[in-house]
């Protein structure tokens, strides 16, 4: 019984172990042939990966792929020449671990760009408080019949909403700019072209940028009696960093965010950006008249930035001669009052007035060299001549002594 | 004169000799034919395989009517051979009983032996690259043979599993 059980046991171990080997029987074509199809499947996958979790697991099955078939490396190195196995297989793993780089880097882009949905979704509600926190101010300085120390509080108030309003936007130039600015748009546009979900289906951020370029036109439109230069050369500053946020990132943000507007809100932008720089323009140089007035500076009239530019040069030059002509105490005076306007553009207001297309930075250069030809000349003489007068007067002292010293010096002798 | 002539006859003789000499052809010796993995063709409606990279185009009803006495039509979809060593090529397909023999002349594949395989024919034949012998493997059940251009013989289980392997 026991010997009939162990027959048993063994015939049914033989009859598996030759289905087994039947199943094994591969021939050389065989292995060469399933090798070119797994290769060929391992590519594809390598190709449409999409998953960082996902490429992982292929480069660890790709790695399996080729301790599978390294046995066979000898037949394949004859069925794949004039390639090698060692070459197709390490081939097959840079591109596998390029894939898994290159997901990777878009899986991070796509966590940026929610995280960056989700701060622009602040931004717009602190924008839009603002804004109405603005627009309230504006309508309650206008109906106001309040005292003038109060108006002047209201004004002040209102002027630094608009500088925090600025704030707000240059802290989103730069998310947008940490955002968008290493941004593989070409491989964010591959994985787009396998994986349609994975795109992102808003426009917020284009339509941000839209309605941040529209408001600051309102804004400089609105305003141009209440506002003053420091106000304008802050403005062109954010103006500046904006049109360079624009202009490096534009076409990515633009790709990026689908809509069917998404091309009107690209086209209202360049367009608002003009009005933008024009407006920004016309705005300092009204800004800088009545700075003028209050500085008491008196240059030539001037309506535009290029009129600005001569009126200094020809306000300058008459003071030059004035100079020449005749050193006083009144044009020393006018040199202080505009040193005082000269130094705050030397030192803040350089970069500004070239960003709001007033001065550009040549042009201040060529006014400074005039200023300093002024500095040097405007002493009054008054002064000199108090100092040589005082100088004369201490030698004729001296010799005096001198003199007197000597002729007692005689009489005592004598 | 005489003597002349006799030595201008040596000469000739053995320029004619030198010369015929430098007329030998050159001989390359132990070339190896061998293919390394066997072709796997699909015949077309007259027969013809075609095999584009190894450059061979040969037609099977031959080989068919040795092997089926029938010409009629091509009966079988796929022919597998592979080529020896000294040149041979060893031509099957699936269900036949043979494996064929061929020596490569001008223009034309010469049967130089008819190896019997089994009585049944094999369904599943392929061929295999050895070292000193070509294999044909079963690949239903495994069995293999060891093949050369004059003999077929029956390897072992144990030693047949070993050389697929």
């Amino acid at each position: 019984m026991k010997l009939q059980r162990t027959i048993f046991i063994a015939i049914i171990i033989g009859l598996f172990s030759s289905t087994l080997y039947a199943q094994e029987a591969q021939s050389d074509y065989e292995i060469q042939q399933t090798f070119k199809e797994q290769y060929a499947d391992y590519e594809q996958q390598v190709e449409n990966v999409s998953a960082p979790d996902s490429a992982e697991k292929l480069i660890k099955s790709i790695k399996q792929f080729d301790q599978n078939y390294s046995e066979h490396k000898e037949l394949l190195d004859k069925a794949l020449y004039p390639d090698t196995y060692e070459e197709q297989m390490e081939s097959l793993k840079k591109s596998s671990v390029r894939t898994l780089n290159k997901v990777e880097t878009i899986t991070q882009q796509q966590k940026q760009l929610k995280k960056l949905e989700n701060q622009l979704a602040t931004y717009e509600q602190d924008l839009n408080q603002l804004d109405q926190q603005t627009d309230s101010l504006k309508t309650a300085i206008r109906q106001s019949a309040k005292n003038e120390k109060e108006l002047s509080n209201m004004v002040r108030e209102y002027r630094q909403n608009l500088e925090k309003r600025d704030e707000l936007i240059l802290t989103f130039i730069d998310s947008m700019v940490v955002t968008y600015q290493n941004m593989d748009l070409d491989a964010l546009q591959e994985i787009e072209d396998y994986d349609k979900a994975s795109r992102i289906k808003t426009n917020d951020a284009l339509k941000l940028i839209h309605d941040i370029s529209e408001e600051n036109i309102q804004i400089l439109k609105r305003n141009a009696s209440k506002l003053q230069v420091d106000d304008y050369m802050r403005m062109a500053e954010v103006n500046h960093q904006f049109q360079a946020m624009w202009s490096r990132l534009g076409d990515k943000i633009h790709e990026v965010y689908e809509g069917n507007n998404a091309d009107m809100l690209a086209e209202n932008i360049n367009g608002n950006l003009t009005e933008w720089n024009n407006l920004l323009q016309t705005n300092t140089v009204d800004a800088m008249k009545d700075y003028f007035a209050q500085q008491g500076i008196e240059t030539n009239a001037f309506e535009s930035a290029d009129e600005f530019n001569k009126a200094l040069h020809s306000y300058l030059d008459r003071k030059i001669k004035e100079s020449r002509d005749n050193r006083s105490e009144e044009n020393y005076s006018d040199l202080q009052q505009f040193k005082e306007f000269w130094n705050r553009v030397e030192v803040q207001w350089t970069s500004n007035l070239a960003q709001a297309n007033v001065l550009s930075q040549d042009q201040t250069s060529k006014l400074n060299q005039k200023v300093d030809e002024w500095t040097q000349i405007a002493q009054p003489r008054s002064n000199n001549i108090l100092v040589y007068l005082l100088g004369g007067s201490v030698l004729l002292a001296v010799a005096l002594g001198v003199m007197l010293i000597r002729e007692k010096k005689t009489n005592g002798s004598a | 004169m005489k003597s002349f002539i006799q030595v201008i006859t040596v000469i000739s003789v053995v320029a004619a000799v030198l010369l015929t000499g430098c007329k030998q052809s050159m001989v390359i010796s132990k070339v190896d034919y061998s293919q390394s993995i066997e072709s796997v063709l699909q015949p077309d409606d007259d027969g013809t395989v075609t095999d584009p990279q190894h450059g061979i185009t040969f037609n099977i009803k031959p080989i068919q009517y040795a092997e089926t006495q029938d010409t009629s039509s091509v009966t079988t979809n796929q022919v597998r051979y592979i080529r020896g060593q000294e040149g041979y090529y060893y031509i099957t397909a699936p269900d036949y009983k043979n494996v064929y023999v061929m020596a490569p002349e001008k223009g034309k594949l010469v049967l130089k032996e008819t190896l019997k395989v089994t009585d049944n024919g094999i369904t599943k034949p392929a061929f295999n690259q050895r070292m000193t012998h070509i294999q044909l493997l079963n690949r239903s059940t495994g069995e293999v043979w060891k093949v050369t251009a004059e003999d077929i013989k029956k390897k072992e289980s144990q030693m047949a599993q070993r050389e697929v392997n």
